[in-house]
């Protein structure tokens, strides 16, 4: 088990959509269809009210690795949110080619 | 019968009746001999921003900006004697830049024949210094460029007669320098090498026009409801070269799942409290305008400072060729206690980042119309103040019509 304990029923989505960086998070995004995207958000929407308080037990830097997998669990849902919620579509269907917009870490 | 109250469909043009109201040339978008004047006039004129004190917080801490359009290659470096300075990455002995890229040091040694200079710039080592002519280590220090700051901000200028860097912001600095900057942290940074100008990339951030199309998806935030469908900017004001206008707020919005999770553990993007409580962070909504969602900040020429009640973020217009841009944003917001701020934020940080790949749609676009030749004049409306105000300063100061 690679999530905390409570957890088990997300353990399916760990392998593929636990990533630690934004940009590789976007990648992620950007190489998924909808359906992907669609299945991933319907299925940590309602177990946000869950992870955030655990996770909230404990100091942002110091979680062990189990919360920091959760943590980037929770933070894959926000990057595939606005494709789900607003898009329709795994891009910004009219943007600025992703591949010349370069994110960088703070 | 009433009639329609013409003035309140074109205030901006009253409150700075010296625009004017005419078509607005495009030969400065798309002119070599135009943005070679810019550099000279304006580039190497003005005070340029290159980021915050938080980038070099230690001694020894040092970046080096590479600037296109000052044909420069700058070392920001905080001192020993914790004192922000700015040099010319170059090399008294020949000429050779010292160094790349940003990091901590001692100082910097010049990797063609070790001439090395301290974080103050002094020379401190001149190899086989006695086969030179009299050489005084005292007058080959690395030459210094104008740095000062303002609420954190680092500002350079090669221009040796250039105003103070307060008075140069004037009323700009005075509108926004008690925004709690040194309080947030950056999130991310985002980059780009855009195909336009840096004015046509700048005006695309400094309407609120577009909101309804570019945005259609993602402005419900912003004004588009029934009575207000595109959005109007809320109040403009201008100050010398620099200006700023406040966006309105959509009372009527209705957050995502997504988003309304974001508010729930921490201050969300859009839903803070400051759309009711006007004034109520500093240096945010100047009119005190009650349904007030952020400020648009432009500070002349290059640099945005944009602040809403939880959040500010920055741009860089960085001029590389009339038509070529380098483009940079810096998001920034309170540094997250615990997990679940820290999500909270992400949902805010990736909602502005997808909105800035719609922005960036069009400005490409745009330049390639505009090249084209086909049209010589922009047709601006009154919500447009701020595209007007930009092309009147510049061509100004191209011309040396400039004054204050
Ligand atoms: S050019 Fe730097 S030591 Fe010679
Ligand atoms: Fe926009």
């Amino acid at each position: 088990m690679t999530l905390p304990g409570g957890f088990d029923d997300l353990e399916c989505w760990v392998a593929e959509w636990a990533i630690g960086e934004e940009a590789a998070r976007n990648r992620k995004r950007l190489a998924s269809s909808l359906d992907q995207l669609q299945a991933y958000y319907n299925a940590l929407l309602p177990r946000m009210d869950a992870i955030i308080p655990h996770l909230n037990q404990y100091s942002l830097d110091a979680l062990a690795p189990a919360e920091q997998t959760l943590l980037e669990m929770a933070l894959m849902f926000m990057e595939v949110a606005p494709a789900v919620e607003i898009y329709k579509h795994p891009d910004v269907p009219w943007g600025f080619v992703a591949e010349r917009f370069h994110i960088l870490p703070a | 019968m009433n009639k329609p109250d013409f003035d309140t469909l074109h205030p901006y043009v009253r409150q700075y009746s010296d625009l004017g109201t005419g078509p607005v040339p495009v030969m400065p978008v798309v002119s070599p001999e135009y943005f070679e004047r810019e550099r000279e006039t304006i580039f190497k004129k003005m005070w340029l921003n290159l980021g915050r004190v938080e980038d070099i917080p230690n001694p020894g801490d040092y970046v080096v900006r590479d600037i296109a359009i000052l044909k420069a290659s700058i070392i920001l470096v905080r001192g020993d004697d914790d004192q922000v300075r700015a040099f010319h990455n170059v090399c008294r002995h020949r000429g050779n830049q010292l160094v790349q890229g940003s990091g901590n040091a001692k100082g910097f040694s010049c990797g063609f024949h070790g001439w090395t200079y301290d974080t103050q710039g002094q020379c401190v080592f001149v190899p086989d210094e006695e086969v030179f002519f009299n050489l005084d280590r005292s007058q080959t220090g690395l030459s210094p460029v104008r740095c000062e700051t303002f609420a954190g901000f680092v500002f350079v200028t090669v221009n040796p007669s250039a105003v103070p860097l307060v008075e140069y912001l004037g009323g700009f600095g005075q509108q926004i320098g008690d925004f709690p900057f040194q309080t947030m942290q950056r999130m991310h940074t985002l980059k780009a090498d855009v195909n336009c100008n840096w004015k046509v990339f700048i005006d695309a951030f400094q309407e609120s026009y577009h909101g309804r199309f570019v945005h259609r998806l993602t402005a419900a935030a912003a004004g588009c409801v029934d009575d207000d469908p595109y959005a109007h900017l809320t109040s403009v004001r201008l100050y010398g070269p620099h200006r700023s206008a406040s966006v309105p707020f959509n009372p009527e919005y209705q957050p995502t799942p997504a988003e309304a999770l974001s508010f729930k553990y921490a201050q969300s993007l859009w839903l803070h409290e400051g759309n009711a409580g006007a004034q109520r962070v500093p240096g945010t909504n100047p009119a005190g305008h009650p349904n007030w969602l952020f400020d648009i900040n432009v500070c002349f020429p290059n640099f945005f400072v944009d602040v809403s009640s939880s959040w500010f973020f920055t741009y860089h217009f960085w001029p590389v060729a009339v038509d070529r841009t380098h483009w940079e944003y810096n998001f920034y917001m309170l540094p997250p206690q615990n997990a679940g701020e820290r999500i909270s934020r992400e949902y805010s940080k990736l909602y502005l980042r997808d909105l800035l790949r719609e922005d960036l749609s069009t400005v490409e676009t745009t330049q390639a119309g505009l090249s084209s030749g086909a049209i010589e004049h922009m047709i601006l409306s009154d919500q447009e103040v701020a595209v007007r105000h930009q092309y009147k300063v510049v061509d100004d100061m191209v011309n040396g019509r400039w004054v204050g």
